[in-house]
């Protein structure tokens, strides 16, 4: 679905923790996501430091949107 | 390990008044089983019906399948950990009532809404185009057909189908206790001849860890973030894995009786001594939930059974989506130490075969078995009779779904809800082939 | 007596090399060119009606018009079965003779062959085509191998003229269009299973029922410049939509999507929001929907200037992902796609589960 909107022109940045199939499948902007059942965060951490792993997350998502890639990239998240 | 698996083969089911069996035909008593059933107060009501392959009759809310054993002599009983004590099971003498099962078909509503815990039932049809695709619709069934009283939480109706259906099954195959089998059946393992290649069965398991039943049950325990672990095969017979009864009504997931009767076993024990010699199975847990989890229980799986020296592994699984990726890696790391692997799996596809038939791949995975696909569309007719708790069902289980009557016709988008819609293991002939 | 139709561009019709790839479409009664070749190979069994060619570059430059032509012409002749190429290692030939069998096949109903190498870029076109009338037989490289390539796409269009049953490609020889039918095999899956095993562990050779799939490539989306000054909006499959699913989302195998309003919203309030979706466990997601609707850390993004004022979408697009066949997930990123360019946004957060 994502690749249908790159074909059309749209960079898109990938959120996801199963970033080997968004390679296999070449998306190109990948960001890794935190697990499956909750890709943008982590259940695990007090509250605050669970906002703030999210908006890490869509930061990177929003760097990831401006980078110049050539092909699947994976952007990681750093930790905040 | 030596198990005797003794046969009882049954042709006919006479609901009367006593058990007994007799020339292939099992009497049971109808309201000695009845009253069985309602000892558990958390049954309001319950009866019994039995369908015949080739009736035009329809089974609804269907949660399990079981096939009747009970152990005459060796360790432990059947189901242990559930209606045994925790004990070894797999040698000594079992009895099974072959060609006949116990299906549990119970009216039970749930407490959750959506995702992957949600309760589910499924249906089978006796004879038409159903029958031809299920495994189960070639067997006798002895339903059980009970209603759960409302505000029961998911496990406790899960123990509650489980235990009725089990004790019917147990208190079935029981009365051969005393009998004489037509046939025995010996499985062990011993004697590895040394110019054959060691085999083994790799068998995934979807879980879901959260859940209060994860979806396999090891002597009755819920297996949840563990690695994988060894089993002799004859642990299966006995009943040592079995299901969360509230989710594997559905088509692409086992039933007690699958787990009794597993294909791959069944036939990697008739190859033992002639083709291969049979190391016995790994139990993986598979769909973890992050990279890295899938990517150790994978390693972990491909180490144990290269301690455990095979040279070839089957690989198969239970489950869909993302819990085959688990199984992509598994393949990749055991090819990596260089055991061999061929994968039993069903394909998706789409209705029309189009789309691509599984998730993910890796190079390593050159060697798979099809048993063919979930995805087709299938017409089921009418039918002149509806056994099971449901008038009407729910084709699509989402919340707000419009029940359509159980009678039929019904046209499925595809075979999810169909008990043995997808062959999983391979107990059939399906297949797809490339057009 | 059994009439065929040959398809072939203007050099395998003599009429021309390179020169000539401007061709309009013409049609030669009976055999010309390499149509001479397939006549001898179907010899009294069938005729060849009429050649009909077209030059490579007219072909692709008109298309419409090369299309029309070519039908009206396959229309009068009322072949059996038609034959294209073979094209071997010519791309746009290739693919001109797919896109020509799939509209014969779909118009006039009657099953078609061709033929070209399988690197021919027509290979990919007939994959997406993936027609179950049309079918394509691999060839060599050049035409070296036209002798053999006209022999075997005879002996094939003569069993698809009389309507028989073609079987699977492997057996058959021809390029498998990634079409998979449900059969029986004639032994359970669990024996063909192990002799598969111990045939790898010999090392002896054997066939997977199940081929490995190659992704296309989509060549990456040109980055945005300063992102804070673009438009950005939300697509996820986590399922998340508001309380009460009003739009009747199923838990798998969904086919539309829906874009739910966030125009107003700071974040998404507990109670307000579910989520349909059967692959996972939902319990995070609806105890904290942000996990895959992240709107409160896009609006302290906005707070902050990473985002600019009024640059995030008022709306998130969901579809639940759960089982979604591809060509359904294609259809709803090309309509999604649409509906964001139509709206001028420049990027898309995508978040999957």
């Amino acid at each position: 679905m994502s690749k249908e909107l790159e074909k059309a022109g749209l960079p898109v940045a990938l959120v996801s923790a199963m970033f080997p199939v968004a390679m296999q499948v070449r998306a190109n902007r990948i960001v890794k996501g935190v697990s499956i059942p909750h890709p943008c965060g982590d259940p695990s951490l007090p509250k605050e430091l669970d906002a703030r792993l999210r908006r890490e997350i869509v930061r990177t998502a929003l760097k990831a949107l401006e980078a110049e890639v050539k092909g699947p990239t994976v952007f990681s998240p750093g930790i905040p | 390990m030596k198990l005797e698996i003794a046969e009882f083969p049954v042709k006919q089911i006479r609901l009367g008044r006593r058990f007994n069996y007799e020339n292939q035909m099992l009497e049971v008593d109808e309201t000695g089983l009845i009253d069985l059933v309602l000892q558990d107060p958390r049954i309001s009501d319950a009866s019994i019906a039995v369908a015949m392959p080739g009736e035009k009759t329809r089974i609804t809310g269907i949660r399990d399948i079981v096939e009747p054993r009970y152990k005459v002599s060796g360790s432990g009983q059947i189901f242990p950990g559930i209606l045994g004590p925790i004990e070894d099971v797999g040698d000594g003498r079992t009895h099974r009532l072959s060609n006949m099962t116990v299906i549990a078909a119970a009216e039970y509503e749930g407490t959750i809404r959506a995702g992957t815990t949600v309760q589910r039932s499924a249906i089978l049809d006796m004879s038409g185009p159903g029958a031809e695709i299920s495994r189960f619709s070639s067997l006798i069934h002895l339903v059980l057909n009970f209603r759960i009283v409302p505000g029961i939480a998911e496990l406790e109706a899960h123990t509650v189908i489980q235990l009725a259906e089990y004790k019917i099954a147990h208190r079935l195959a029981q009365t051969t206790a005393e009998l004489s089998p037509e046939k025995i059946v010996t499985y062990e393992l011993g004697h590895q001849n040394p110019d054959l290649p060691n085999v083994m069965l790799l068998q995934g398991c979807i879980t879901d860890p959260q859940h209060v039943h994860s979806g396999v049950g090891y002597y009755g325990l819920s297996l949840r973030d563990s690695m994988a672990t060894f089993l002799h095969p004859n642990e299966l017979f006995d009943g040592a894995v079995t299901v969360d009864t509230t989710r594997s009504g559905r088509g692409y997931y086992p039933s007690t009786w699958d787990w009794q009767n597993h294909p791959l076993v069944l036939g990697l024990y008739a190859a033992h001594g002639r083709s291969l010699n049979f190391g016995g199975v790994i139990l993986q847990r598979i769909r973890f939930e992050t990279y890295h989890g899938k990517e150790v229980g994978a390693q972990n799986a491909a180490r144990l059974a290269e301690a455990m020296k095979a040279d070839g592994v089957l690989v198969t699984w239970i489950g869909g989506g993302n819990a085959f990726v688990d199984v992509m890696f598994t393949i990749r790391a055991c090819e990596r130490r260089g055991i061999k692997t061929t994968l039993v799996t069903y394909e998706n596809g789409g209705k029309e075969g189009k789309d691509s038939p599984v998730l993910f791949y890796v190079s390593e995975a050159d060697a798979v078995v099809s048993t063919g696909s979930l995805d087709r569309t299938l017409n089921l007719p009418a039918m002149d009779k509806v056994i099971g708790p449901y008038e009407e069902i729910k084709i699509f289980p989402f919340p707000g779904a419009a029940p359509v009557s159980a009678r039929g016709p019904l046209a499925l988008e595809a075979r999810d809800v169909m008990m043995g819609g997808a062959d999983i293991w391979g107990q059939g002939a399906w297949q797809c082939t490339e057009y | 007596m059994t009439t065929i139709v040959h398809v072939v561009n203007q050099f395998f019709a003599g009429l021309g090399g390179e020169d000539k790839a401007g061709m309009p479409v013409g049609v030669i009664e009976g055999s010309a060119g390499a149509a001479r070749g397939l006549q001898l190979q179907l010899g009294d069994d069938a005729k060849i009606a009429c050649t009909i060619y077209y030059g490579d570059n007219y072909f692709h430059e008109h298309k419409e018009d090369a299309m029309k032509a070519i039908l009206d012409a396959v229309r009068s002749a009322q072949p059996q079965t038609l034959v294209a190429g073979p094209a071997f290692n010519s791309g746009r030939y290739g693919v001109s003779c797919v896109e020509v069998c799939n509209a014969i096949a779909n118009d006039l109903g009657i099953s078609c062959v061709t033929a070209m190498h399988e690197d021919n870029p027509g290979v990919g076109t007939y994959l997406g085509v993936a027609n179950s009338r049309v079918y394509c037989l691999p060839t060599a490289e050049t035409a070296a191998g036209m002798t053999d390539a006209l022999k075997r796409l005879a002996k094939f269009a003569m069993r698809l003229a009389h309507d028989e049953t073609v079987g699977p490609a492997q057996r058959e020889g021809y390029i498998p269009r990634g079409i998979r039918r449900l059969e029986k095999a004639d032994r359970p899956g669990a024996e063909r299973a192990i002799e598969m095993l111990l045939k790898k562990i010999k090392n002896e050779p054997f066939e997977s029922e199940l081929p490995m799939e190659v992704w296309d490539e989509a060549l990456p989306a040109p980055p945005l410049v300063q992102v804070k000054d673009r438009r950005i909006a939300l697509v996820t499959t986590s399922g998340v939509v508001p309380w009460g699913n009003p739009d009747r989302f199923k838990t798998y195998r969904n086919t539309h999507w829906q874009k739910y309003n966030i125009a107003e919203l700071k974040e998404l309030e507990p109670g307000k929001w579910e989520t349909v979706h059967g692959g996972y466990n939902v319990a995070y997601m609806n105890q904290n929907p942000h996990y895959g609707v992240p709107l409160d850390a896009l609006r302290a993004l906005e707070a902050e200037g990473a985002i600019g004022p009024g640059k995030l979408y008022p709306a998130y697009y969901v579809i639940p992902g759960n089982q979604g066949s591809p060509a359904v997930m294609r259809r709803v990123g090309q309509e999604i796609a649409a509906d964001l360019k139509k709206d001028n946004v420049e990027g898309v957060l995508f978040v999957a589960t």
